[in-house]
């Protein structure tokens, strides 16, 4: 059987360092001279922490967690960088992404609207302009031009 | 014997002052405040006079302790205060969500208007998560709020095995932070790595945790120092009168040691540092008196210890 004196007689030391040094200076006589019964004398000087936990935990006396169970009640909680590290990746990754989709998107759309536009612009205005005096010369300046601004079929010119 | 409370403080002489002191303080508190004490990893021998004068004359006493001598202490130093923590862990569940209710319960009970103290086993603030947080909550509520040093296992480790962090240096790491924050370490510097024993895991285990990870760790460790390098598992001695635990083994036997979640992992130095001569020289120009310590050699070869067969 545990003894709840055990652990009043242990508080007492850890509360009074009086009683404390004299506990350390003759273990013998302060221990013969309190109200434990031997098994609990016994547990005090064995220095055996498996036989004194057996004596201070007794659930018949009150349902108290054993040592160990104690000791891993405050454990740290770890903070792991994952969530940082993700974010910061992905968004390393999404600006990444994106840059270079949008410059290709936005260069090909914007080269190949902008050829389609200069060179309709252009020839109708060279046309008009030069209609007159090179009436044949239209359908080859539209052909030319058309060639040359073709980024569509050569979509890494645009990248 | 019931102790006497606030008032009352006549046991002990050493104890009467830390009583008288902090009675002063309580008296130029506001009503509702917050103080955080350690108990030590031992119990008796280890509770400062001044935590014993907190626990005393708080108005609440929440505790989570890790013996029954702390609460027995506890339940005498201040029975009508006296409450336990312990209820807030349930098994599996997530340790964060027990400490934000305890840190909530903790903050409800000094914005009632108490004098609150909080006592926790070891140093309050050293590996205890809702201490800290406690405090710095009351103290962004305006309440005030203060932490006093306890005994951590980390002190006791240091008596236990010898060790001098000033020699060497010393980094101490919590073991899961370690492995999966790439934390580096100096190989020439001491090395310590709490809570092998709950390597991975992030719930309350009443029965004690998986340690499948286990390897995953010792891999990481063998990159970093020889696999025959002896590392040294330690467990503070929690009862009076008991030894420490402290078994010594090459690294690479880590994952079949006897660890439990109490267990901590000390990594003596594997190899000298490499002084830089050109500091050296300038620090000797600049601080002569610097001569005269040094002459002890300790800066240029400080001993190594923990290496092969140690």
């Amino acid at each position: 059987m545990a003894s709840a004196e055990l652990r009043a007689f242990l508080s007492g030391l850890a509360a009074d360092p009086e009683r404390l040094g004299v506990f350390i200076r003759d273990p013998d006589a302060v221990l013969a001279a309190s109200d434990l019964d031997e098994d609990d004398k016994v547990a005090v000087l064995s220095g055996d922490p498996a036989a004194l936990q057996a004596r201070l935990h007794d659930s018949e006396i009150t349902p108290f967690p054993s040592i160990l169970q104690f000791a891993i009640m405050l454990i740290v909680q770890f903070r792991p960088a994952f969530p940082q590290a993700f974010s910061q990746a992905f968004s390393q990754a999404f600006s990444q992404t994106f840059s270079q989709t949008f410059s290709q998107t936005f260069s090909q759309t914007f080269s190949q609207a902008f050829s389609q536009a200069f060179a309709q612009a252009f020839a109708q205005a060279f046309a008009q302009a030069s209609g007159q005096v090179l009436p044949s010369a239209s359908s080859d300046v539209n052909a030319d031009i058309g060639d040359a601004g073709a980024p569509a079929d050569h979509p890494e010119d645009g990248t | 014997m019931i102790p006497p409370r606030r008032g009352d403080l006549d046991c002990v002489a050493s104890e009467r002052t830390s009583a008288v002191r902090a009675e002063e303080e309580v008296e130029s508190m506001a009503p509702g405040s917050l103080i955080v004490v350690g108990t030590g990893i031992r119990t008796v021998g280890q509770l400062t006079t001044e935590a014993i004068a907190w626990m005393r004359i708080a108005d609440r006493l929440l505790y989570l302790v890790s013996d029954p001598i702390a609460a027995d202490l506890i339940m005498k130093l201040n029975p009508e205060g006296a409450e336990s923590l312990q209820g807030f862990y349930a098994e599996g569940k997530h340790r964060q969500q027990t400490y934000d209710e305890m840190v909530e319960h903790i903050l409800g009970r000094v914005r009632e208007g108490h004098i609150t103290c909080v006592a926790c086993y070891g140093h309050p603030g050293v590996f205890a998560t809702p201490t800290h947080e406690a405090i710095r909550r009351a103290k962004a509520e305006g309440i005030s709020a203060r932490m006093l040093p306890g005994i951590s296992a980390e002190d006791c480790l240091f008596a236990d095995l010898g060790i001098d962090p000033g020699v060497h240096g010393c980094q101490s790491y919590e073991a899961t932070d370690f492995l999966i924050n790439r934390r580096q370490v100096d190989p020439t510097s001491s090395v310590i790595l709490w809570q092998i024993g709950a390597l991975g895991n992030a719930t309350f285990q009443r029965e004690g945790y998986d340690l499948s990870a286990l390897p995953l760790l010792v891999d990481r460790l063998c990159t970093i120092y020889p696999t025959d390098h002896t590392v040294c598992l330690y467990e503070a001695a929690i009862l009076y009168g008991c030894e420490p635990v402290v078994v010594r083994l090459p690294i690479r036997d880590l994952t079949r040691a006897d660890l439990n979640p109490v267990t901590t992992v000390y990594i003596p130095p594997a190899r000298r540092p490499t002084p830089d001569l050109s500091l050296y020289n300038r620090l000797l120009a600049l601080a002569p008196d610097f001569v005269r310590a040094d002459s002890s050699n300790r800066h240029q070869a400080p001993p190594l210890v923990g290496t092969g067969s140690d």
